[in-house]
């Protein structure tokens, strides 16, 4: 880098990685102080896609099936206008002399398209109506999975994210992030936290609190996140109801988002508990369960990251201890927690893991 | 060697491959080598620079190279694949498909049957030349055995022959009122992002500077993207605030770039990014998003971001706009890495590649 030669500014070298540290410090500012409405991004992606094709950005079948729809009859009457002096009669004239062959085969073009999306509707509805008696679509079951997740302020959690994440110079993704206690408390200690949540009404709750939590699933969202950019992402929730397959998924994609150095922390409640507290119905149907804190560390360590620790959560209330001052507590008391260890542990863990440079 | 004669599927004004072409049969005539330009499709204004690649009749004595430029499928690939004559191949990139499948699926058939051609030209090339190491590399993937880097020849100083006057009153009037003006030029296709540019823009407008513009300079060959675009920005109610210019006259973009207070690229993909050149030619800051061959091209030239969330790239631009140091430490980096891909450099690549050939 040389100096301007003009004299008006005096220059030094710029270290563009230091201006880079600042932009996001700033960025951060401006987040925490609400000077960009939380909700303005969502807006911006939500109004763009009201213009694109449905699968740029990730529209539904039934979006998907519309646009198909418009798109299936072919219009062979071309526009004739023209820039050029005598174009449009030329261009008129073209069409009125291929009309009788090309509408030839535009009705057979269009016969096909039009059939080929009523076949794709009718598959639509059938998936659908099959989704409706599909146990992983019962509103009984998605209550009751939703009643186990970790309550909001889940402190232990927060004390362990704040650690993993400290430093981080990217944005630190929440998933579930529910009423946003997570992305409040990272973004406290100064980092760029948002959070994502498929319930709308706890989005919108953490939203109208001014937190920068958007409407999503996790998987979704990191499938269009650029390779190693985030500075640390807190997997929490979305992991218990996942099926064993689209758990490992979405921590692969988590760790291919990750910034060299960045922390992955993965919450769970403990396989025990889940099954302990979920209804039996529920969770016999259920299409995902938590994993054991095992298996998330071999297969974090399979996608390359380095698992720092696993720290256990609350315990099991199940046991309760009797009063200090009656007599024998301490020793009652002491059993209790032996027995609850033995019986049923604590009711979550959480898994740290960082991706290495 | 007697003769280099370049062949592309398509010569128009605008367009940076182009350009290139025609620069390099100035550079090729100048080393006392025969070189005629042949093209599937040519704009009528340039229709006495080329002629239609079926009359090219070739020659036997082994004299002859054919240099051919492969951005697309082409019949004209087809039709070198089948000459006797030495190839060379000049690589600017084949844009994924993945980025048109939704907004002009014709335009994937286009990217995927050029990229069978380029793997299909790999064993019959002597040497492939490469805009930047990005397309380089993506030669050597393709099984090219001899590749060498020849920038764009690009010349400044096609910028300071003409300046649309009334343009550059237009523009410099509309500052009186206040605001920066945001800057990016480049065809107004899906892998260039726009959109991106115009949210970023918003959120610009809404944090740091309600007054400010943005201009997007470009023809475009994807309809269905260009008309989204116009109906984003309607939508957000910014239609006086975003001029799309559609394709312009080499003095509006001159004035364009004399106008502007910062450039914002947020391209997904990028061969080369000429445009980023003519930015640092006119001293513009650049803000850029780090992607595929924009982080060569750019070099120190630039603030290259690795995310371009609306904010971030807002803050950025907002930062290289009020801080009058950072805003003179990048022009000046950008004039040395003007330096470093000068008219001079490029045109010595292309010197050396060709007689590299003649050594071989």
């Amino acid at each position: 880098m040389t100096d301007v030669d003009d004299g008006v500014v005096p220059l030094g070298p710029i270290d563009l990685r230091q201006v880079l540290v600042e932009i996001d410090e700033e960025v951060a500012r401006r987040r925490a102080s609400g000077a960009l409405p939380p909700g303005l991004e969502q807006e911006l992606d939500a109004t763009f896609a009201r213009f694109a094709p449905a699968a740029t950005v990730g529209g539904d079948a039934a979006s998907v099936l519309a646009a198909a729809e418009r798109s299936a009859f072919v219009d062979v009457d071309v526009p004739t206008a023209s820039t050029l002096p005598g174009g449009p009669v030329l261009k008129k004239a073209l069409r009125k002399g291929m009309a009788w062959y090309l509408r030839y085969l535009a009705q057979q073009t269009s016969a096909f398209n039009a059939a080929a999306v009523r076949a794709l509707r009718s598959i639509d509805d059938r998936v659908a109506a099959l989704e409706q008696t599909s146990p992983a679509a019962s509103p009984h079951l998605r209550d009751a999975l939703e009643a186990l997740e970790p309550a909001s302020s889940a402190d232990d959690l927060v004390s362990v994210a704040l650690v993993a994440c400290r430093g981080a110079t990217g944005r630190v993704l929440v998933a579930d992030a529910g009423d946003g206690a997570e992305v409040r408390a990272l973004s406290g200690a100064g980092l760029d936290a948002y959070g994502l949540d498929p319930r709308r009404t706890a989005a919108n709750r953490a939203l109208a609190d001014g937190l920068d939590v958007r409407v999503g699933e996790a998987a979704t969202h990191l499938a269009g996140v650029a390779p190693a950019v985030l500075g640390g992402v807190v997997l929490r929730g979305v992991v218990d109801r996942l099926p064993v397959a689209g758990a490992l998924a979405l921590a692969e994609a988590a760790a291919r988002a990750l910034a060299p150095g960045s922390a992955l922390v993965v919450r769970s409640t403990s396989p025990t508990a889940w099954a302990r507290r979920l209804d039996p119905v529920a969770a016999d149907l259920s299409p995902g369960r938590p994993l054991s804190p095992e298996t998330w560390v071999h297969a974090l360590g399979g996608l390359g990251l380095t698992v720092e620790g696993v720290h256990d959560g609350p315990p099991a209330e199940e046991l309760r201890d009797i009063a200090e001052e009656l007599p024998g507590a301490g020793a009652v008391n002491a059993n209790n927690a032996l027995l609850r260890r033995a019986l049923f542990g604590p009711v979550s863990y959480t898994v740290v893991a960082r991706r290495t440079a | 060697m007697r003769a280099v004669h370049q062949f592309l599927p398509d010569l128009s004004p605008g367009d940076a491959v182009s350009g290139h072409t025609l620069a390099i049969q100035v550079e090729l005539r100048a080393m006392g080598l025969e070189s005629e330009v042949y093209s599937h499709t040519t704009h009528p204004s340039l229709a006495e620079r080329a002629r239609p690649y079926q009359r090219y009749r070739g020659s036997a004595d082994g004299d002859v190279r054919l240099l051919y430029h492969l951005a697309i499928g082409s019949v004209v690939a087809d039709f070198l694949l089948e000459r006797p004559e030495g190839l060379l191949v000049d690589y600017h990139n084949l844009t994924p498909g993945a980025f048109f499948a939704d907004w002009d699926p014709p335009v994937v058939y286009g990217q995927s049957w050029g990229r069978e051609q380029l793997r299909a030209l790999a064993a019959r090339t002597e040497l492939g030349l490469a805009d930047s190491g990005f397309n380089r590399s993506e030669l050597v993937e393709a099984g090219y055995r001899r590749t060498t880097v020849v920038p764009i020849l690009f010349d400044p100083s096609l910028f300071e022959r003409e300046v649309d006057e009334s343009a550059l009153g237009r523009l410099v009037s509309a500052k009186a009122a206040g605001g920066a003006d945001w800057l990016f030029v480049g065809r107004v296709v899906p892998n260039k992002a726009q959109h991106d540019v115009v949210k970023a823009f918003a959120a610009y407008r809404r944090v740091f500077d309600p007054q400010a513009r943005l201009h997007l300079v470009g023809g475009t060959s994807v309809p269905s993207y260009a008309e989204a675009l116009g109906r984003f920005v309607d939508a957000l109610g910014l239609t006086g605030a975003v001029e799309l210019a559609g394709a312009v006259p080499p003095g509006v973009l001159a004035a364009q770039y004399r106008a502007a207070d910062v450039f914002v690229c947020l391209s997904d993909h990028e061969g080369f990014c000429l445009p980023l050149l003519e930015a640092m030619h006119h001293e513009v800051p650049i803000v850029a998003l780090g992607a595929t061959a924009v982080t060569e091209t750019l070099g120190h030239g630039g603030v290259a971001l690795d995310r371009k969330d609306p904010l971030t790239v807002a803050a950025a631009v907002d930062r290289v706009i009020g801080d009058e140091r950072l805003r003179a430490g990048l022009v000046a980096a950008g004039r040395d890495r003007l330096a470093d891909l000068s008219l001079e450099r490029s045109r010595a690549a292309l010197r050396a590649a060709i007689a590299s050939l003649e050594a071989a």
